[in-house]
């Protein structure tokens, strides 16, 4: 029964040091000592670390530094091993992704070229200037100016469409297929 | 000594009944207040034993009294006196 009170008042003991209430192992088992239920909490100390819900900086220190780095640099390493591993595995999609990721990379760097405008509604797409030598220019409208060899085909619709290159063809009297050139005024 | 043994275990029950009634552990040091008094009664049951099982009886008796569901020591019924006057008051208001 000794042990068995022993192993009771201490186990008590514990559980209130684990809820943090200021009592001593005396005034749990002894008696004469006014014990309240619950025990007061225990004050907080001034070298408490408590959780910060943002973190505190981090002292990196020369070996921290050299660890990153080559934690880094190892990083890398295995990316391209990967990629490589990649590359062998599948060489077509490889090719097709390396290609994407450099037009994006262009598309960042080179200025914004505009490009051909929306096809008037029943338009088809475009074409670019070609030579022909045959056909002239639709009425109305401003003329282009086709260096020589240069051939246009309209597509059915009209309109007046600008050329990336600053030209202008204005069509009103329009026929599928057939194709224009713009002459000099 | 078998009586006064079975008076100290079922004094001890009571006492934890009663401490867990009211919602705390028992101390230890309740327990081992009540255990020496017991061990005290042992001592005089070596010179009175009947005396000694009869204070223990009765201590177990007025123990049991204080937990008694109605008594006016019973803490649980002290407390729903207490919440009952409460509502009563409440009520009146």
């Amino acid at each position: 029964m000794g042990l068995a009170w022993f192993g009771y008042s201490v186990g008590l003991y514990g559980y209130c040091l684990v809820r943090g209430y200021q009592v001593t192992y005396a005034d749990l088992s002894f008696p004469g000592r006014a014990v309240s239920w619950p025990p007061p909490a225990s004050p907080d100390s001034p070298n408490a670390i408590e959780p910060q819900a943002v973190p505190t900086e981090q002292y990196v220190g020369p070996l921290g530094a050299i660890g990153q780095g080559i934690n880094a640099i190892a990083s890398a390493i295995g990316g391209l091993i990967s990629a490589i591993g990649g590359a062998a595995s599948d060489p077509g999609g490889a090719v097709n992704g390396a290609l994407n990721g450099l037009s994006g990379a262009l598309a960042g760097v080179l200025p914004n070229v505009p490009g051909l405008p929306d096809n008037p509604p029943g338009q088809g797409i475009q074409k670019s200037p070609t030579v022909n030598g045959a056909g002239s220019a639709g009425v109305g409208g401003p003329k282009t100016v086709a260096p020589p060899g240069k051939k246009v085909v309209v597509l059915p619709g009209g309109g007046s469409y600008k050329q990336p290159n600053g030209w202008t063809i204005n069509n009103p009297n329009y026929v599928q297929g057939s194709s224009w050139t713009v002459t000099k005024q | 000594m078998r009586g006064l043994l079975v008076a100290w275990g079922v004094g001890e029950a009571i006492i934890i009944y009663r401490e867990v009634r009211q919602g705390r552990p028992p101390l230890p040091s309740l327990l081992l207040a009540t255990s020496g008094a017991f061990v005290a009664l042992a001592v005089l049951a070596e010179f009175a034993p009947q005396l000694a099982i009869t204070i223990g009886v009765g201590v177990d008796i007025a123990a049991l009294f204080q937990v008694w569901p109605g008594s006016s020591a019973d803490p649980g019924a002290a407390a729903a006196a207490a919440g009952s006057a409460a509502v009563d008051i409440a009520a009146l208001a």
